[in-house]
């Protein structure tokens, strides 16, 4: 029990004027030091349920521990355990990057020194040292993001829940924040609850996931374990020159077992390029979501 | 640490953070916080033709409670709904930070914000409507406690409205009733009775009552009860906006 940080119980959202429930009768754990990631389109209701979790939205029932105790009897050691960072980008406005750092170093508690030797620090592990003078207003999309993470992981507090950390960020940058949550996680035991539609980029840390749609968890596991769900399906594609006359590709899912058979079928001058794949999470999310039979 | 330290070195760190924002409030000051009260002081004085009197004093007096009103009222406004809009005050409140050491720091900052100002007009009267500026010692209670019920509307007004274009719409609104709608500007024999009893309500009336004792000297029955009404209206406004802000889930 003590591995659990988050432990959410029945948790359920409605918004009267939309007349939907965001969260419906969600119900699941989060371990200490995993990589869990939320995986839902739009208006699945991912945003609702990051925002209950660290307080910011009060549930209509259900309720979300930490550490096993109810957030609202605890918000002190909620405000001090778990560092959250909104989907909104622009909420330093006029201070420039290393004010931000520097001011919410010293609000996490850091003393002048320690919070400027930090600032220094998140500036390089970032990249936003040449942006350091810059107004928070004044950065592109991608860097204020990065200033959003930089934030959020001032204070190396042990859990982080980020709302789309990869939002407007280039394909570099999006590799790069991926590899520093890997890296805190790694070095620091960080805990990582994050929500995305970046499915492709979340496979390289994710330890768990969760597929949302219209309110519920339609699947919750290690991506292996999905897959094994999904019957162990494979990606078939390859380039075809017969195929309606000119060069074109073809692609299909098909079981694992299959695979022999596949691949003697197309070994011939009309095939070039075969490419076999293991499902990826963005396979199993089209999967699940695409799924009419499911609730 | 102990807990008052902790809450004085979060209300200092955020004063900070809040004083940041001369990068933006430096233009409309210009505008808004001395361009527009001399405006309305030149026209005022034209129309009432007084030079260093009793009617030169009320309009000196409603243009540095307009000059507070737009840097304190509608600034305050501006940056709470600013702040509710773009994420800053739930990153605020995901952070062991006081919500009422944020509000205090927002208001303190602004204060300072509204100070050159506050100088440049009281330049422009004694220069233009022969008034007398001797301020007192009492002018720093005065336009600290002025200040704060008027940006406490401020903050109130930022909590309630939904978005920053209508926090703006509305602090505007309500600081031309409350400049307008109250001795102010004019004295009050020459306001309707009800008028002058609807006033009662208003900061602006014991803020400009304030003002005119305090910096031109015009005599007061009640320079003290004004401080304290202030002062009411200060803590009630402010403890109004903290409860909205902690209660917006």
């Amino acid at each position: 029990m003590a591995d659990v940080v988050f432990s959410v119980r029945n948790l359920t959202k409605s918004y009267a004027a939309r007349g939907t429930r965001a969260n419906d009768d969600l119900t699941f754990d989060v371990v200490r030091g995993e990589i869990f990631g939320v995986l839902g389109d739009n208006g699945a209701g991912k945003t609702t349920l990051v925002r209950q979790m660290v307080g910011l939205t009060a549930p209509d029932s259900g309720s979300v521990e930490l550490f096993g105790r109810d957030i609202r009897q605890d918000l002190p050691r909620l405000r001090t355990t778990v560092s959250f960072m909104p989907q909104s980008s622009d909420a330093m406005n006029r201070l420039t990057v290393r004010e931000s750092l520097y001011y919410i170093a010293r609000l996490r508690g850091a003393g002048r020194v320690a919070a400027r030797s930090e600032t220094t620090s998140q500036l390089e592990t970032w990249r936003l040292g040449e942006s350091a003078s810059t107004e928070a207003v004044k950065l592109s999309g991608g860097q204020r993001r990065l200033l959003q993470l930089a934030i959020a992981t001032t204070g190396r507090l042990p859990v982080l829940v980020l709302d789309e950390p990869t939002n407007d960020l280039d394909p570099l940058n999006r590799e790069h924040v991926w590899a520093t949550l890997s890296a805190l996680n790694r070095d620091l035991g960080t805990t990582v609850f994050f929500i995305t539609h970046d499915a492709v980029e979340a496979e390289k840390i994710i330890d768990r996931v969760a597929i949302m749609r219209g309110g519920r968890i339609l699947a919750l596991g290690e991506p292996h374990e999905l897959r094994r769900e999904q019957g162990r399906r494979i990606r078939v594609a390859y380039r075809d020159r017969s195929a309606g006359g000119g060069l074109s590709w073809q692609r299909y899912a098909a079981d694992i077992e299959d695979l022999p058979a596949i691949a003697g079928s197309l070994v011939g001058d009309d095939v070039t390029d075969l490419l076999v794949r293991t499902e990826t999470i963005e396979d199993l999310y089209k999967s699940y979501v695409q799924n009419p039979a499911l609730p | 640490m102990s807990r008052t330290r902790r809450y004085l070195d979060q209300l200092s760190i955020l004063c900070l953070v809040q004083l940041r924002n001369w990068r933006w409030t430096w233009k409309p000051m210009l505008v808004m916080g001395i361009a527009t009260p001399a405006l309305i002081m030149f026209a005022l004085a034209a129309l009432s033709g007084d030079r260093g009197g009793d009617d030169a004093v009320h309009i000196a007096g409603g243009a540095i409670t307009l000059t507070l009103m737009f840097q304190n009222t509608n600034r305050v406004a501006q940056n709470f709904a600013y702040m509710k809009a773009m994420g800053t005050l739930d990153l605020f409140r995901t952070m062991p930070v006081s919500l009422n050491a944020l509000t205090y720091a927002t208001v303190t900052s602004f204060f300072f914000l509204s100070l050159p100002g506050v100088v440049a007009t009281l330049l422009v009267a004694r220069l233009f409507l022969d008034v007398d500026v001797r301020p007192g010692l009492v002018a720093v209670p005065v336009l600290l406690l002025a200040a704060w019920a008027l940006a406490g509307l401020g903050a109130a007004i930022g909590a309630l409205c939904r978005s920053p274009e209508t926090s703006s719409s509305v602090s505007l609104a309500t600081s031309m009733a409350l400049l307008f709608l109250g001795p102010v500007y004019i004295p009050a024999d020459r306001l309707p009775d009800w008028l002058t009893a609807l006033s009662h309500a208003s900061p602006s009336t014991y803020a400009s009552s304030a003002v005119r004792a305090a910096f031109f000297g015009q005599p007061t029955d009640g320079l003290w009860l004004d401080l304290v009404v202030l002062l009411v209206f200060g803590i009630a406004f402010s403890a109004l906006s903290r409860r909205v802000l902690a209660s917006a889930r």
